[in-house]
């Protein structure tokens, strides 16, 4: 008994230590569920929405200012770029519209639409480990473990895709946690659109996108696009990944390895689309 | 009593601000863990027990709100309260010297921790070389604001007259 007294802080440390290294491993297994704070997390994520906005305030009119000598430029290189892509979807147009199979595909991808929630960042952790960003959508809004998370913007037309920014990894009533695909626990598999071969690939610890494919002989072009592949169907088909930024050999020289330019600027995220499929 | 409610509220209230306001500020791509350097600080002005629940409770927040495994920030964070809370009577508290060794110190233990569960959890270490260049920023930019939050603490102690 005395013993236990004269080291009781020591016992508590160490069995508190010994607990949550348990806790690490079940739910690192998926045994053991998060710790849902109830009231007093929608309290924190409220907070957190108010102060997000203020800082994304700040820094757009901070760089706005900065910026506005390149605007000028930048509008005259975007208004180029139209002229261009015009042209682009005008010769493909005519391509497609020449064959009824080509036709119908582009009809079915075009009228493609899935169930959307627009969530808003309220948190980031961009720190080196990981790459996640908090959302203020949850359960209560429809979104599901494992719903997709796009940029997007809206037009009249409807919503266009930026391109992929990762997946919800866990649900609470008011806010949802989102990996993003920078992050070394997100895998995702590809398509590329240009020899229609798949592959994965995965985020990491220093931020860069990388992966393989399949088919070992494949190789691939700098500049080819990615999409999201739907293979093991966590995610939609289709949905824009980015392109290929550089392809390396690896060390058994039979393989390759890309590394992928991401569509999106995560470090600029604000308003992102959950398709809750 | 009243310090403890003291110490918990500016926890809550610079994890708000880690999460969602600093991360604005990520010049050189390194962002300073103000959460960290309040646990230190208020661990020093206190004892193992305090810093351990201080830490604890750090380390929560950040596993609830924002991590997917349960136990990460909250394990690390606790041992660096419980520890830097147990050694704050033999440290010098009125050294402001101290106060920044100490978080460049603890800094470093967190991301050699980090590291450590995230190598027993199969996460691809190989590549943590990269970031190390990051890391050591880090650590020197937390030592020195270390300074500033512990005269921010202590004007807020003095506030609400709660001894330091």
């Amino acid at each position: 008994m005395n013993f236990l007294r004269e080291h009781f802080k020591k016992i508590l440390f160490f069995l508190t230590i010994f607990i949550l290294i348990i806790m690490i491993g079940l739910s690192s297994i998926g045994r053991t569920e998060n710790a849902d704070l109830g009231f007093f997390g929608n309290l924190i994520s409220g907070f957190q929405k108010v102060t997000y906005k203020t800082g994304l305030t700040l820094t757009n009119s901070f760089y706005s200012v900065q910026e506005i000598v390149k605007m000028r430029e930048e509008n005259i290189m975007l208004t180029e770029t139209v002229y261009s892509l015009k042209e682009q979807v005008r010769i493909l147009e005519n391509i497609v519209n020449k064959s009824d199979v080509l036709e119908t595909e582009y009809e079915m991808k075009k009228n493609l639409s899935y169930d959307y929630v627009v969530g808003q960042v309220i948190a980031l952790d961009d720190s080196n480990w990981f790459s996640r960003f908090t959302i203020d959508k949850g359960k209560n809004d429809g979104i599901k473990q494992n719903d997709i998370v796009i940029q997007a913007v809206k037009t009249e037309d409807g919503i266009v895709q930026i391109g992929l920014l990762g997946i919800v990894a866990e649900t609470s009533s008011n806010w949802s946690k989102v990996i993003t695909l920078l992050d070394e626990s997100c895998k995702v598999s590809f398509r590329d659109i240009n020899n229609d071969e798949s592959g994965i690939v995965q985020g990491s610890i220093d931020s860069n996108v990388t992966g393989y494919f399949f088919n070992s002989k494949v190789s691939a072009d700098i500049g080819d696009n990615l999409v999201t592949s739907g293979i093991g169907e966590i995610y939609i088909p289709d949905i824009y990944i980015g392109d290929v930024k550089e392809v390396v050999k690896t060390t058994d020289a039979s393989t390759q390895r890309i590394i992928v330019a991401p569509a999106v600027e995560f470090t600029k995220i604000n308003r992102v689309y959950v398709l809750t499929k | 009593m009243k310090r403890i409610s003291l110490m918990s509220s500016l926890i809550v209230l610079f994890f708000i601000f880690q999460t969602s306001f600093f991360c604005f500020f990520n010049h050189f791509n390194v962002i300073p863990n103000f959460s960290l350097i309040l646990l230190i600080i208020l661990a020093m002005l206190s004892d193992g027990l305090t810093g351990g629940i201080l830490g604890f409770m750090t380390g929560m927040l950040y596993d609830a709100m924002i991590f997917d495994i349960f136990g990460v920030y909250t394990l690390i964070y606790f041992f660096i309260g419980a520890i830097t809370g147990s050694f704050s009577d033999d440290m010098l508290r009125e050294n402001y010297l101290v106060y920044g060794t100490i978080t460049g110190l603890s800094t470093l233990v967190m991301h050699f921790l980090l590291y450590l569960i995230l190598f027993f959890l199969r996460f691809r270490v190989q590549t943590a070389g990269s970031i190390l260049p990051g890391i050591i920023l880090e650590t020197v930019i937390n030592a020195v604001l270390a300074v500033f939050v512990l005269k921010f603490v202590i004007y807020i102690f003095d506030l609400f007259k709660v001894k330091a």
